[in-house]
C-alpha cells in the first residue's frame, strides 16, 4: 500500500500535516512518498527555467523543491516514521524520470519513503502521479479555491485526504458517514484502522432527508455497526433527519476527522453539479478522507 | 461508456476548455456579418487576433502550438496564400531573437558567473546596501544586451550562496528579499535597454518596420538613445525602493562574502575561452551598432551564435536543448500576425474605430492613448507575460492614435512594468520558483517600484523622447 503527501512549504502547518500522514500510513503499514509539485512556468520561461536550474547545480546548490523535500525528509526522521542519517539526502541520488524527479533513499528507509518533485498544474501532476504509480491514497492541505478541491477530489485516481487544519496533540473522533454508496464498507474500514490508530472512537451518522430511511442506508448501518463490534472499535450510531452536508458539518465542526465514501453520482453530474463529499469537504473546517 | 472513460473525457475538457470556447468563438465569429468599413480578410485577421490572445492569456495548448495554428488559420480564413504565410514567418527580427536566444545559451555556459561575482563584491565591499546595489546596477546593465535570462541565470546561484551563508546562522527573509529582487527588478529594469535586451524589443522593432505606408525603422544605436537614460534612473530609484521595502536585518555581510570570495577564488583565474566568449559578444554589440543598417540585427546575432559554436565554446546540443525554440516560432507566428493586420488593414481599422470612440476626449488630452497603452500594457503584461504583451497588444497600440513611435516604445517600455507578479518576466518567475520568497512580497515592493517607473516614463515620454525624435529627425 502507498500513500502519497503532498506539500507546498515549511509551515507549522504542513510540519502537522506530516505527523498526521506519518501517523495514519502507520496504521495501515504504507509507505510514505512525498511530493513537492514545483509552480508551473509559461511556456514563455520553460527554457529559461531550465538553464537557470543548470547554473544553480553548477554552484552546487539544488533545484527549488528540492530543499524543501529535503526539509520533510528531516521532519519524518525528527517524528520516527524513519531511523536514517539525515545526511543519507545526497544530490548525487537525484534520478530524473521523465518530467519527475525520484531522491533514491538508501537502505530500508528506500523502500518505506520515496521523494517525488514534479513541474507543472498541481491537478495535472497529481492526477499523473496518481495514474502512474497507484496511490491508494493521497493527502494534502485544503486548497484554497473550492474549485481545485472539487476537482481533486473528482480527478485523482486515489482516496483523498483533505486537511484544513490539524493538531498533532488532539485526539480526532472519527465522524463516519454511512450511506448507500458502494463505496461506505471501504469508508467503515478506513476509519476501524485510523481510529484505532488514534485510540479514539467513531461516530457513525447516517442522514435521511425524509423520516423514512431508504432500506440500503439501514442495511449499510447495519454492516457497519456489525464490523466495528468485531473489530472492537468503540462507536456509536446516529440516523438522522435532514440535509447530510449541513448535518455531517454541524456535527463534525473542527474537532473531527470525517471519513466519508466517494458519491455513486455520475460523473458528468458531478463535474456540473459537485457531489456531497465534495461539498462537504468544501465547508468543512476539519480534515476531511473520501474513500474511492 | 464506463465512469473512467467519461472521467477521461471530462479531465480533458476541463484542461482544454479554453480551446474549445475560443474556437467556437471563432468559427461563430466567421460565420456572423462583418462591418462594412473592414475588408472580409480584415475582419478574419481581427478574428484570429481575438482567438490568438484567448489562447496565449489561457494556454490551454502549449505555445508553439499556438504559432502553429496562426500559420493554419491564416490560410483556412482565406486570409493569405499558403507561400506567403511561410514567407511571413521568416525575418530578420526572427533571427535576431533566436540569434540572441542561442547567444544567451553560449554565455551561460562559459562559467563567467564566478568572475562577475568577484568583481561585483570587489567593488561593493562587504556593505550590504552597496551589495544590493551593486547586484542591481550588474544585472540591469547586462540584461540590457544579453537578455535577462541569460543574466538571472547568472546572478542567482551567486545570490544565493549569499543567502545560504548567513541563513544558516539566523533567519533573514528580507535580505533575502533584497537580494533576490535586486536581481529580478534589475534584470527587468535594463531588459528595455536595447533590442537585445529582450525579444519583445525586437518585435515591436518589427512592428514599426510593418506601420502601414510609412514604417519606421529604428537602429540599435536609436533604441538605446530612446531607452537608455531611463534604465539608468530607474536602477538609482528602484535600488532606494527595494530597500525601503525591504529592511535587511543585517548591514553588513562579512564572513559570506569571505566564504563566497575562497568559493570564487577555487575556479581559478580567467581563461582564455572565458576571455574568447566575452570578445565575441564585444564584436558582436559593436556589429548591432555599428553595422546594424547595412546587414541587419538578425544576421549580426546569429552570427554571434555562429561563432561561438564555431570556437568550440559551446556545442550544438547545448544550444538546441536550452534555446527555446516555442517562443522563437510564436514570435514568428506573431510578426506574420502584424503582417497580416498591416496588409488587410485590421490594425488601422482598429485604431480609427478607438479614435473615433473617444474623439472627445482625445481632443482634450493629448496624453490620452500613451495612458492607455501604459495601463493595459502594465495589467496585461502582470497577467501573461511581457513578451506575450508585446506579441499581442503590439499592432494594435501602434495604430491607437498618437505617435506611432512614441506609442510604440511607451507599449515596448511599458510591458517590462511587470512588478506586481512572478508571471510577467522569467527573472520574477525564476526568483519565485526558488521558494524563498511569497507572492505577496512582489505587491510589497511592486507597488513602490511600478509607480516610479510610470512617472519616469511618463516624464522621459513628455520630455525627452519629443526632443529626441526631433534631433535624430525621425
Amino acid at each position: 500500500m502507498k500513500f502519497l503527501l503532498c506539500i507546498h512549504n515549511q509551515s507549522e502547518a504542513t510540519r502537522n500535516i506530516i505527523r498526521l500522514t506519518i501517523k495514519v500510513a502507520e496504521g495501515f503499514g504504507a509507505d510514505l512518498n512525498i511530493i513537492v509539485v514545483g509552480r508551473e512556468a509559461s511556456g514563455f520561461m520553460e527554457s529559461e527555467m531550465s538553464i537557470t536550474h543548470q547554473s544553480l547545480s553548477e554552484w552546487n546548490l539544488n533545484q527549488p523543491g528540492i530543499d524543501l523535500l529535503h526539509w520533510a525528509f528531516n521532519r519524518i526522521i525528527e517524528y520516527g516514521y524513519i531511523n536514517e542519517d539525515p545526511n543519507v539526502f545526497q544530490p548525487e541520488n537525484f534520478i530524473d524520470e521523465n518530467n519527475r524527479i525520484r531522491i533514491i533513499l538508501p537502505h530500508s528507509s528506500g523502500s518505506k519513503v520515496n521523494l517525488i518533485l514534479r513541474h507543472g498544474k498541481l491537478l495535472n501532476e497529481l492526477r499523473n502521479e496518481t495514474k502512474e504509480n497507484q496511490y491508494e491514497l493521497t493527502i494534502i492541505e485544503k486548497p484554497k479555491k473550492n474549485k481545485l478541491t472539487h476537482h481533486l477530489i473528482q480527478f485523482l485516481n486515489s482516496s483523498i485526504f483533505i486537511v484544513p487544519n490539524f493538531d498533532p496533540n488532539f485526539k480526532y473522533p472519527i465522524l463516519l458517514g454511512v450511506n448507500d454508496s458502494k463505496y461506505t464498507k471501504r469508508a467503515v474500514m478506513y476509519s476501524a484502522i485510523i481510529s484505532k490508530q488514534f485510540g479514539t472512537y467513531v461516530e457513525s451518522l447516517t442522514v435521511s432527508k425524509t423520516t423514512k430511511f431508504r432500506s440500503g442506508y439501514k442495511n449499510a448501518s447495519k454492516w457497519a455497526d456489525k464490523y466495528l463490534k468485531r473489530l472492537k472499535v468503540e462507536h456509536e450510531f446516529n440516523l438522522i433527519t435532514g440535509s447530510a452536508e449541513e448535518k455531517i458539518i454541524e456535527m463534525a465542526g473542527d474537532n473531527h476527522i470525517i471519513v466519508i465514501g466517494q458519491a455513486d453520482r455520475n460523473e458528468i453530474r458531478k463535474y456540473v453539479f459537485g457531489s456531497k463529499p465534495i461539498h462537504i469537504s468544501q465547508k468543512a473546517n476539519c480534515p476531511i478522507l473520501i474513500v474511492k | 461508456m464506463n465512469n473512467e472513460i467519461i472521467q477521461t473525457l471530462l479531465f480533458w475538457f476541463q484542461e482544454k476548455r479554453w480551446l474549445i470556447i475560443t474556437l467556437i468563438i471563432g468559427i461563430g465569429l466567421y460565420w456572423l456579418p462583418y462591418p462594412e468599413t473592414i475588408s472580409p480578410q480584415g475582419y478574419r485577421t481581427l478574428i484570429l487576433g481575438i482567438m490568438v490572445i484567448m489562447l496565449i492569456i489561457t494556454e490551454p495548448v502549449p505555445l508553439p502550438a499556438v504559432a502553429l495554428l496562426i500559420a493554419i488559420l491564416e490560410v483556412s480564413f482565406r486570409i493569405s496564400n499558403p507561400a506567403e504565410v511561410a514567407q511571413s514567418y521568416m525575418s530578420d527580427a526572427v533571427f535576431f531573437i533566436m540569434g540572441s536566444l542561442m547567444m544567451g545559451v553560449a554565455i551561460v555556459h562559459q562559467g563567467l558567473d564566478a568572475r562577475l561575482a568577484l568583481a561585483i563584491i570587489r567593488i561593493t565591499g562587504n556593505r550590504v546596501r552597496n551589495i544590493t546595489f551593486g547586484f542591481l546596477f550588474i544585472s540591469a546593465i547586462l540584461s540590457s544586451f544579453i537578455g535577462e535570462h541569460t543574466v538571472v541565470a547568472m546572478m542567482l546561484p551567486v545570490a544565493i550562496t549569499l543567502i545560504k551563508n548567513v541563513s544558516n546562522h539566523r533567519d533573514i527573509p528580507n535580505l533575502t528579499a533584497l537580494l533576490l529582487f535586486s536581481i529580478a527588478y534589475g534584470c527587468t529594469i535594463g531588459g528595455i535597454g536595447t533590442p537585445s535586451g529582450g525579444a519583445r524589443n525586437a518585435l515591436m522593432l518589427a512592428y514599426l518596420k510593418s506601420i502601414p505606408e510609412n514604417g519606421i525603422s529604428l537602429s540599435y544605436f536609436d533604441w538605446m538613445l530612446f531607452a537608455y537614460p531611463m534604465v539608468i534612473i530607474r536602477i538609482f530609484f528602484a535600488s532606494w525602493l527595494l530597500r525601503l521595502a525591504f529592511v535587511p536585518e543585517i548591514k553588513f555581510l562579512d564572513t559570506p562574502i569571505r566564504r563566497l570570495k575562497v568559493q570564487v577564488a577555487n575556479r581559478g583565474n580567467i581563461s582564455g575561452k572565458e576571455i574568447l566568449a566575452i570578445i565575441i559578444f564585444m564584436i558582436i554589440f559593436l556589429g548591432w551598432v555599428f553595422l546594424n543598417e547595412r546587414i541587419g540585427m538578425g544576421i549580426i546575432a546569429i552570427s554571434g551564435a555562429f561563432l561561438y559554436m564555431a570556437t568550440g565554446l559551446v556545442s550544438w546540443n547545448t544550444i538546441s536543448k536550452n534555446t527555446n525554440w516555442g517562443v522563437i516560432l510564436l514570435f514568428a507566428s506573431a510578426i506574420s500576425l502584424g503582417i497580416q493586420m498591416k496588409n488587410h488593414g485590421t490594425a488601422v481599422w482598429l485604431g480609427n474605430s478607438f479614435i473615433h470612440s473617444f474623439q472627445f476626449l482625445l481632443d482634450r488630452f493629448e496624453m490620452l492613448p500613451y495612458a492607455v497603452s501604459i495601463v493595459i500594457t502594465t495589467l496585461m503584461s502582470n497577467v501573461i507575460s511581457s513578451s506575450a504583451t508585446v506579441a499581442v497588444l503590439g499592432p494594435i497600440m501602434l495604430n491607437m492614435g498618437g505617435d506611432p513611435l512614441l506609442m510604440g516604445m511607451t507599449t515596448a517600455v511599458a510591458s517590462a512594468f511587470g512588478y506586481f507578479s512572478a508571471v510577467a518576466a522569467p527573472a520574477c518567475m525564476i526568483i519565485y520558483s526558488t521558494g524563498m520568497i511569497k507572492m505577496t512580497d512582489f505587491l510589497r515592493a511592486g507597488w513602490r517600484v511600478g509607480i516610479m517607473s510610470i512617472i519616469v516614463l511618463l516624464f522621459v515620454l513628455k520630455f525627452y523622447w519629443p526632443f529626441l525624435i526631433n534631433y535624430l529627425e525621425l
